[in-house]
């Protein structure tokens, strides 16, 4: 088990720089994503942890061992750290079998004959591969290469396993059986696990803790649920797949809520983390699932009037693009919710009432330069 | 169950001093690879310049610093008159073997034309084969005097020397066909790779097949054909063999053979006039890849589109069967004939009798001690040198295509000298850098100048052949190897040179064979008492023995089949004994 402390990483290719002195401090057999989109920096992170890069300044502890410190002149290249590491590639030698490979780190390492061979089948085993060992490691699917891939990467119970978006060359059904399969691993070999990926699912289902990065830095570290329920920023917010981010002003603050106008007269309830004054441009978001249909006629705060202009059938949900005294709303209503109301499917054109429950809603810090291209490019994405 | 990181006895102190002593003996080797690069690409290479500006040997005393030289190689007609020969060499034989090789290429990958699938292996194997084996079997072929196809002429219709192969014609035919197999392999991958629903998509807009071929397929490669097209103009305008023995006996004297003449058949030699020469084809070889950098940029052909996914080849018709005759024919031209010529020359006591073919050119090769010991020497040479090329070749490939900054543009530099520098050029300016190091010019004259001036001068060639499988290569797989524990040198020699090693090996061969049939260093490095074949055999053939020359080179290839064929059954043998290890190891 081992204990990753990060201090004022930075790395930067000639004058650009790819981290701005990031602090991290991974426990012991924990479970930690670094989640964001590309270019943010968290593959450059993972790398500059395995000692596959050089980090231009910082210090970087691995157990009680100091693996990195710019200051001192320590470096300790990737064969000194005892690490294991799951490539997106799979980075399977294809001149070795399946055993061959698994046992390459062992037979580095300097275990031989029975014992080594124990190991292999043991960890072989493990990943449900116990049959494969003399097959040539490329001439497997997909799948059972990266399960070849965790193998090697477990051979030599290294005290942490890097995961460089192990899953992403896989299709959708296998990445959930191999996300849970890269999970119980981690239960059971109690290791410490740091794994990228840009997608959010795969982050929340995996991890005891997500750190978000953009541009280099930790935008919001905090448990799966923190970050669904709390996103802090827009940024993140977008990344969680709240639909809506809208920018207004507040003409109502409370202690935990505040009344925000996002367009003339379309005023929404949203949570406040940190006291906000009247007057303040805020930006509110929220999921198009918060989004509910009212019956006309309702009165109250966060309701508003809208149009329907756009509206596709999902299965057990109706998807809606409403607009609404200029600001465009997404919403998922759910079907039962229609029929309560003794309503049919919306269509372009219909006018409906509509509420945005306030604890759905939250008002996250704004986007600013750079930050908004990319959420601006995410939302156009979506709408 | 996690075991622990395994703490150094001293901690942190001792990893100072770990990463203390990295650092100092990577930087150390560093320096060592980079000043070793700098003496044998980069300094000899500055020789060339001053040579035109000084007029003498380095080792003569008080020689002095003018243009008298340079003035005088550019006033001289003679100069001019190379230049013109030189670019009329280089554009025929550049747009033919280029216009050949597309050609092919096209068939072979994107037609239904019968024997298509054998133009791989046919061009490969011609590869294989020096272009001095070639150009004496067209001599041997095309002599005006006593070539066997005027000898069959004469006692046929008593005409006299209709064909005479050492003529503009000549020079022009074998070098055009010479470089078809290099220009189709240059051009295979992107005929193969390219999208050929571009071709369906005109085929719908109503255009026929050869309208599609010449306004969608042809300008859909086109990066690939003009890289190969200035390619094939450089290697044409450093060529020394073809020129020497075809060209010069008609009068017509290209760089190669004109800068050769300036140092061996003057008297006193003239040094300046040569390096002006050199300087000249340098200068036109940086215009030629600036030519290509400059039709490349700014132009984006993704002939790559990553689906591989096989559509049926272009119907062609009835002209299919003349396209499959073209094939045999060009098999017969540039592999069947000329080796052919050299067979039999070999096997003939004299040359020109046909009705007694006999072993006794074999026989009194091998029994000749001068032309044993030649032939001893050119193997050791060869093999030696191909290895040593094929490694150097490696070396620096892997560092240009794993490092950044300095250290990769140092290295592009000092590996694209020999690309520019024909071999005539090289030697000279090896023989001026080892004269002008007053401790080095021990080495003039001796074997090793030789075989490293060999080496560097097939170190081209092995960047090409090793450059495709290197960047097949994903910088992961060595990652992971560091991340299991492995050190660098072992990641290197596992795993980097384990997986390319076939392509290694095959590098190895092509540069040992071509290292044996190089004319142009030898003739000007060869010290007394080392003669390498091709020397060997330009003497033979001089004297008039083209039957001893002929059983030379096919002693040779006789050499290289063996080892294909050693090749060839040792993987037959060796995936069988792995197949029966792994079924009795595994056996229940």
């Amino acid at each position: 088990m081992t204990e990753v402390v990060v201090s004022g990483l930075t790395k930067k290719y000639g004058a650009k720089a790819a981290l701005h002195g990031l602090d991290v401090r991974i426990r012991s057999g924990e479970f930690v994503t670094l989640l964001g989109p590309s270019g943010c920096g968290k593959t450059t992170t993972l790398r500059c942890l395995a000692g596959l890069e050089k980090p231009t300044a910082g210090i970087v502890t691995m157990g009680d061992r100091v693996v990195v410190d710019t200051e001192r002149r320590v470096f300790v290249p990737p064969e000194k750290r005892h690490i294991g590491m799951v490539f997106q590639s799979y980075a399977l030698w294809p001149h070795l079998t399946v055993a061959e490979n698994v046992g390459y780190p062992l037979r580095v390492g300097g275990m031989r004959g029975v014992e080594r061979r124990e190991r292999i089948a043991e960890v072989l085993d493990a990943v449900g591969l116990a049959e494969y060992g003399d097959r040539s490691a490329t001439a497997l699917s997909g799948g059972q290469q990266q399960r070849v891939a965790l193998a090697r990467a477990l051979a030599a119970r290294p005290g942490i396993i890097f995961y460089d978006e192990p899953l992403s060359n896989l299709d959708t059904k296998l990445r959930f059986t191999m996300g849970r399969q890269v999970r119980s691993l981690h239960d059971e070999n109690g290791m410490t696990s740091v794994y990228v990926t840009h997608d959010q699912e795969e982050a929340i289902t995996l991890s005891d803790r997500i750190i978000v990065m953009n541009h280099g830095l930790i935008e919001q570290d905090g448990t799966p649920e923190d970050l669904y329920d709390r996103p802090s920023s827009a940024y993140v917010a977008d990344f969680m797949g709240f639909q809506n981010i809208l920018t207004g002003v507040v003409v109502e603050a409370g202690a935990r809520h505040a009344d925000v106008e996002v367009a003339e007269g379309l005023i929404l309830r949203a949570q406040v983390a940190e006291l906000v004054r009247m007057g303040d441009t805020v930006t509110v978001a929220f999921r198009a699932s918060h989004v509910h249909v009212e019956p006309a006629g309702s009165t109250g705060v966060g309701l508003f009037r809208g149009e329907v202009v756009h509206s596709t059938f999902v299965g057990s949900s109706v998807d809606l693009v409403v607009h609404a005294r200029g600001a465009s709303v997404q919403a998922r209503i759910e079907r039962s919710e229609l029929e309560r109301l003794g309503l049919g499917h919306p269509s372009a054109g219909d006018t409906l009432e509509f509420r945005v429950r306030a604890s759905g809603a939250l008002v996250v810090k704004g986007r600013e330069g750079q930050r908004q291209a990319y959420a601006t490019e995410a939302v156009n994405m979506v709408a | 169950m996690t075991e622990r990181v395994p703490v150094t006895d001293g901690g942190i102190d001792s990893d100072i001093r770990a990463t203390r002593l990295r650092v100092l003996l990577r930087g150390a080797l560093w320096a060592l690879f980079v000043v070793g690069l700098g003496i044998v690409f980069i300094f000899p290479a500055t020789m060339i310049v001053i040579g035109v500006f000084r007029d003498g040997l380095p080792t003569a005393a008080d020689v002095p610093w003018t243009f008298d030289g340079f003035v005088a190689a550019l006033s001289n007609p003679a100069t001019w008159t190379t230049l013109l020969n030189s670019l009329i060499l280089v554009a025929a034989g550049g747009t033919i073997s280029t216009a050949g090789g597309a050609f092919f290429a096209w068939i072979g990958t994107n037609t239904d034309v019968p024997f298509r699938r054998a133009l791989t292996p046919l061009m490969i194997i011609n590869l294989f084969i020096p272009p001095l084996f070639y150009t004496f079997g067209w001599i041997m072929l095309g002599n005006a005097q006593n070539g066997l196809f005027n000898q069959v002429l004469r006692n046929l219709w008593g005409v006299e020397g209709l064909i005479n192969i050492q003529s503009w014609g000549g020079l022009i035919f074998t070098i055009s066909l010479g470089f078809v197999p290099f220009a189709y392999l240059l051009m295979l991958g992107a005929f193969r790779n390219r999208d050929q629903s571009l071709d369906e998509a005109a085929s719908i807009s109503g255009a026929g097949t050869f309208r599609t071929f010449f306004t969608i397929t042809i300008p859909s490669v086109g990066p690939a054909i003009t890289g190969a097209a200035i390619l094939i103009m450089v290697l044409i305008f450093q060529s020394f063999e073809n020129p020497y023995l075809l060209g010069k006996p008609a009068g017509i004297d290209v760089f190669a053979t004109q800068i050769y003449a300036y140092i061996r058949d003057t008297t006193p030699a003239q040094y300046t006039s040569a390096f002006t020469l050199s300087l000249m084809v340098i200068l036109l070889v940086v215009v030629l890849f600036s030519i290509q950098r400059g039709l490349l940029r700014g132009r984006s052909f993704t002939t790559l589109t990553g689906k591989t996914s096989r559509r049926d080849p272009v119907r062609l018709g009835a002209v299919r069967w003349v396209f499959a005759a073209l094939i045999l024919l060009f098999l017969l031209l540039n592999l069947v004939i000329p080796l052919g010529a050299v067979l039999l020359g070999s096997l003939q006591p004299t040359f020109g009798v046909l009705n007694r073919l006999t072993l006794d050119n074999y026989t009194a090769v091998l029994a000749d001690p001068l032309l044993r010991s030649s032939l001893v020497q050119t193997a050791w040479v060869s093999v030696v040198g191909g290895l040593i090329a094929m490694s150097v070749a490696f070396l620096t490939t892997y560092i240009v295509l794993r490092r950044r900054g300095f250290l990769r543009a140092y290295v592009s530099l000092a590996m694209w000298i020999p690309w520019a520098l024909p071999g005539i050029v090289l030697s000279l300016a090896f023989l001026f850098a080892v004269l002008a190091v007053p401790g080095w010019s021990g080495l003039y004259g001796t074997p090793l100048l030789l075989g490293i001036v060999l080496v560097v001068a097939t170190i081209p060639l092995c960047v090409r052949l090793i450059e495709g499988a290197l960047a097949q290569l994903s910088p992961e797989l060595e990652e992971a190897g560091k991340v299991s524990g492995a050190s660098q040198s072992r990641v290197f020699l596992t795993i980097v040179l384990r997986l390319i090693l076939p392509s290694f090996l095959t590098g190895w061969f092509l540069a040992a064979l071509f290292i044996s049939g190089n004319l142009a260093v030898p003739m000007l490095l060869a010290p007394p008492g080392f003669q390498p074949v091709a020397v060997t055999a330009l003497t033979l053939y001089v004297n008039g023995d083209y039957s001893g020359a002929a059983a030379l080179f096919m002693i040779i290839l006789f050499a290289a089949a063996i080892v294909i064929g050693l090749v060839g059954l040792s993987r037959l043998l060796g995936s069988r004994i792995s197949a029966r290890t792994s079924a009795t190891n595994h056996a229940p």
